[in-house]
């Protein structure tokens, strides 16, 4: 997806149940698509495949294997389940939607990536088709709210949230997972947190590229004072810090109501939750900052 | 148009006509597109006096009747009265506060007359949903009808500053079975001392 949701050395401990469960994924991406679309792994999807694994099961198992990328050291790698195999379909899924709609809007690169859709996506399993009609579903709407160009920025985010909340739902089906109302909302904000980030990320590129941003028709007035660009954006990033500060404090909350429930996967889920996005998004709001010090 | 026309034009719902055409005459010198060289920005003044120019209509129209219009508020008094509205508004403030979010909704959307209370379950129910800028939204408009209730007052501010949701459990929460043990174990020594100095002694090798 976006690649927003990764992990950052942890100064407790190494992180050895998201990286084997990051190359369970790519090496079950290997089996059913061919090594060249491991690439197109992200993030958030093996982040997805930890959660999925820690409500599915509490049990940790892992060979050591190396592999084209880490030839001579072996690495730990969880021994792939039905968890990982709906994951990978999940991640194609969402790479598809990705050149689909960057094709729709002929962005860079679209006659190339329109021939990798034919080339790599000819004949598609019944998982991907079914997590692909998902994906589809929501770009449909996404394309829809674009087009209305709504200044209500949660009606963007609340429709990501939505397609990663049945995403979510559909994965559980099919891993027979039955997940609680916690769970269910935390995929929906994840989801908004996703799209909030990526809108913060695209912020000035966006502007300066005459490219759709739901932030700048948020702050369309903002926008269209006479002051310069990086006041611009400092003046967003400055009002969205709520929103920010609003959305990891409400994922949080709602993840501690299942945490419990996660065993020996929480230590890891909760690096991500708990000080990765955080950090993440600090980051990326105070990347306009760093340029005016510049 | 989805967003409350009032809150477009930067006045209050309680605005006279003049106070009206006066924000309005002064949105559409501001963000004119003629203004504006670059056709990306024209494009942006042209949505945005769009709104203003649907905002300004529904209210001259009298379009607006979801508890904003300037005869929303005109049922308060008939309300304070109206059990049935005040058992659901109860009902929904249940479902609010339990997590069932659709029901709650559902009973909302339903009713008509709208309060304070009405305001403030929406704002509430928005917020918990995720939706913050309509929650911080129908919260203030709670504030605003009912400036001194505490419960609103506390909501808009937690929302406002962001610590709406910060009543969980702080990050060290991870090690607190190791914590427990060891207060339970300081806290019986020092009981333990306290007893021996008085006379009593509830374990005796300390």
């Amino acid at each position: 997806m976006y690649g927003y949701l990764r992990l950052f050395k942890s100064p407790n401990h190494e992180n050895k149940i998201f990286k084997a469960q990051y190359c369970s994924v790519c090496k079950t991406i290997q089996n059913e698509y061919g090594w060249v679309l491991r690439i197109g792994i992200s993030f958030e999807i093996v982040f997805f495949a930890l959660v999925c694994s820690a409500l599915k099961s509490n049990r940790f198992e892992y060979t050591d294997q190396t592999c084209i990328v880490h030839p001579f050291r072996k690495r730990m790698v969880k021994i792939p389940s039905e968890v990982e195999r709906v994951c990978a379909h999940i991640n194609m899924a969402f790479l598809k939607g990705k050149f689909a709609d960057d094709v729709q809007d002929k962005e860079s690169l679209a006659r190339i990536k329109r021939g990798l859709l034919k080339f790599f996506f000819k004949t598609e399993p019944p998982l991907l088709s079914e997590a692909f009609s998902i994906v589809e579903r929501g770009l449909v709407r996404m394309n829809d709210l674009e087009k209305a160009k709504l200044p209500e920025f949660d009606a963007y985010s609340r429709c990501f949230g939505d397609v990663l909340q049945e995403i979510f739902l559909w994965a559980c089906v099919k891993n027979r997972i039955s997940p609680s109302d916690e769970m269910v909302q935390f995929s929906n904000l994840l989801g908004r947190w996703i799209y909030f980030i990526d809108a913060m990320d695209d912020l000035k590129k966006d502007y300066q590229k005459h490219h759709f941003n739901p932030l700048i028709y948020r702050y369309r007035d903002t926008f269209l004072t006479a002051v310069p660009l990086q006041e611009k954006l400092l003046r967003v990033v400055e009002e969205e810090k709520k929103r920010a500060q609003l959305l990891l404090e409400h994922i949080a909350s709602c993840y501690f109501r299942f945490r419990k429930v996660l065993g020996i996967y929480s230590m890891e889920i909760d690096d991500i939750i708990l000080h990765n996005l955080p950090l993440i998004t600090r980051n990326i709001a105070s990347q306009y900052k760093k340029k005016e010090l510049q | 148009m989805t967003e409350n026309p009032y809150k477009v034009l930067g006045v209050s719902e309680y605005a006279t006509e003049e106070e009206i055409k006066k924000a309005y005459t002064d949105l559409v010198k501001k963000f004119h597109p003629d203004r504006f060289k670059e056709d990306y920005m024209k494009e942006l003044s042209e949505e945005k006096m769009k709104e203003i120019n649907e905002a300004y209509d529904a209210i001259n129209k009298g379009q607006v009747s979801n508890g904003y219009s300037s005869n929303g508020y005109q049922n308060q008094s008939q309300s304070s009265n109206n059990t049935d509205t005040d058992y659901r508004l109860r009902e929904a403030r249940g479902y609010v506060f339990n997590g069932n979010y659709t029901q709650a909704r559902k009973i909302l959307e339903g009713l008509t007359i709208r309060e304070a209370e009405w305001f403030f379950l929406m704002g509430m129910l928005e917020t918990k949903e995720g939706n913050y800028d309509s929650g911080r939204y129908y919260i203030q408009q709670a504030v605003k009808l009912a400036p001194n209730n505490p419960e609103y007052q506390q909501a808009y501010n937690q929302i406002f500053s962001g610590t709406f949701f910060s009543q969980r459990p702080s990050y060290e929460y991870r090690d607190n079975t190791a914590n427990t043990c060891c207060q339970a174990c300081a806290a019986l020594w020092c009981l333990d001392t306290c007893c021996e100095c008085g006379g009593g002694d509830l374990v005796h090798c300390c």
